[in-house]
């Protein structure tokens, strides 16, 4: 549940983490490309790598496939 | 060749989304300081009239009921119904719609408190039905906006 200024409110070992940025730049691609790939927007892109907006299951695995990479390596629970 | 200097000219669906979307940001600012301009004029004019506050349908009534219902059409569908079904699916993808859907429910809830408010005040002092009705649907509409237009400002600053 987001907070006053939209940030989840939720306890650290419950947040999660991604590394989308990481393997976006392995991958060689820019957020216009991949927000193309996924069919997304590049603010889409951009927000869950910055971790402003937790992506649904669905969008988390459409990213995944974009990028040929196992869900559970771009996305973690952190703590 | 100049047919093809044309098409790469053509903005992408991607591209279209993304203008779209800014210019989506400027303008909920823009109907949020309109609106609360408008109801701060409109209560004002009711209230200091020498006939006092009165009910009954008039062109300023019709025209906040017409302002009403496009605005609940964009707090409801995001907007972009002209544009192509591609742009439109862009425009409202999962981040807006998620930041439309909590504008939804800053929406509600002010509504509701504004209602209980408008109650409990009524127990003392009578209120024009038409007034209350008023005071609800415009602070509701107006919670929305200012939610859904902060969080895609956020959004598009991220970006």
């Amino acid at each position: 549940m987001p907070g006053w200024n939209g940030a989840p409110i939720v306890p650290p070992e419950r947040r999660l983490g991604n590394r989308l940025r990481e393997a976006r730049a392995a991958a060689g691609l820019t957020q216009a490309q991949l927000a193309d790939l996924a069919g997304v927007s590049r603010k889409t892109i951009n927000t869950v790598e910055n971790r402003v907006f937790i992506p649904s299951t669905l969008l988390a695995l459409r990213l995944a496939r974009a990028l040929g990479a196992a869900v559970e390596t771009l996305f973690f629970l952190e703590g | 060749m100049a047919r093809q200097m044309v098409k790469s000219a053509t903005p992408s669906p991607a591209e279209r989304a993304e203008r779209f979307s800014r210019k989506r940001t400027t303008m909920l600012w823009l109907e949020v300081a309109l609106f609360g301009l408008w109801q701060t004029v409109f209560l004002v004019a009711r209230w200091t009239s020498p006939h006092g506050p009165r009910a009954g349908v008039t062109t300023d009534v019709l025209l906040w009921m017409t302002w009403v219902v496009v605005l609940l059409l964009l707090i409801g569908t995001g907007g972009g119904t002209l544009m192509s079904r591609e742009v439109r699916r862009l425009v409202n993808d999962e981040v807006s719609t998620a930041n439309r859907h909590e504008g939804q429910r800053w929406g509600f809830w002010a509504a509701m408190l504004v209602a209980i408010a408008v109650y409990l005040i009524s127990i003392v002092q009578p209120a024009i039905l038409t007034y209350a009705i008023h005071a609800v649907v415009s602070f509701g509409i107006g919670a929305a906006l200012i939610r859904y237009a902060w969080l895609e400002r956020r959004a598009d600053r991220a970006a």
